[in-house]
């Protein structure tokens, strides 16, 4: 089974990913892009998203994260679930706890830009995608592997 | 079903935002815009912005497309 990946990026940079839905607990759902993105050991969710969705993340917050040059509060939430669509069109349904980045500052909050969701290490390997990037074929998509 | 709908309708809209990029940052420039049904229907220098402008607009911004345009000049890494 295959998640088909575009090019997402501005201006011919190549970021490669899709449009998820992201489900929280409570069952609110957004759609967003979200970006493979093998140099994050973590699957992250922005600020942003977790307000849209109304996550509460009060506590279970763990340290601080530097990211382009901001500096974020890092809680861990679980309870999220990751729909996306396959080759065929069909959807699949994916739970993953992520990590929700929210800046250490009302000011930053306010400032606040937009970036998707960053699919990180831990979700390819707990959720068991490998990730095919054949620039010869021009052929991106994760596939699915069993152990 | 429901899930399905807003996946490929969303779809549409991202390929939609790529493929007409350019003519969207003649408009948008650097900003933060919500894309539905294939257009920009509110837009805000950021997040907070744009979300008081749905909300004005009486949008719900749940089966939106959210996306930065970027000015061109920086590169976007994450």
């Amino acid at each position: 089974m295959r998640i088909p990946l575009i090019n997402i990026g501005n201006d011919n940079e190549e970021q490669y990913g899709n449009v998820a839905l992201l489900r929280s607990y409570r069952k609110n759902m957004i759609p967003d892009t979200f970006v493979i993105d093998t140099g994050s050991p973590k699957t992250v969710i922005p600020y942003d998203k977790a307000l849209r969705l109304q996550t509460p993340f009060n506590k279970k917050f763990s340290k601080i994260v530097c990211l382009g040059g901001m500096k974020y509060n890092a809680y861990e939430v679980n309870n999220f679930e990751f729909i996306i669509i396959n080759e065929k069109e069909e959807m699949v349904i994916e739970p993953f706890p992520c990590v929700v980045l929210k800046p250490t500052s009302k000011k930053k909050e306010s400032e606040l830009g937009h970036f998707p969701i960053i699919i990180g290490t831990d979700f390819l390997r707990e959720r068991k995608y490998n990730l095919v990037m054949n620039f010869e074929k021009k052929e991106f998509y994760l596939e699915k592997f069993k152990d | 079903m429901e899930e399905l709908q807003i996946l490929k309708d969303s779809s549409e809209d991202l390929k939609w935002f790529i493929l007409n990029l350019n003519k969207i940052k003649e408009k948008f420039l650097g900003d933060v815009v919500a894309i539905k049904s294939q257009k920009v229907v509110a837009n805000g220098k950021n997040m907070n912005e744009l979300l008081s402008s749905l909300k004005y607009k009486k949008i719900d911004s749940n089966n939106l497309l959210i996306k930065q345009v970027s000015s061109g000049k920086e590169i976007v890494i994450f």
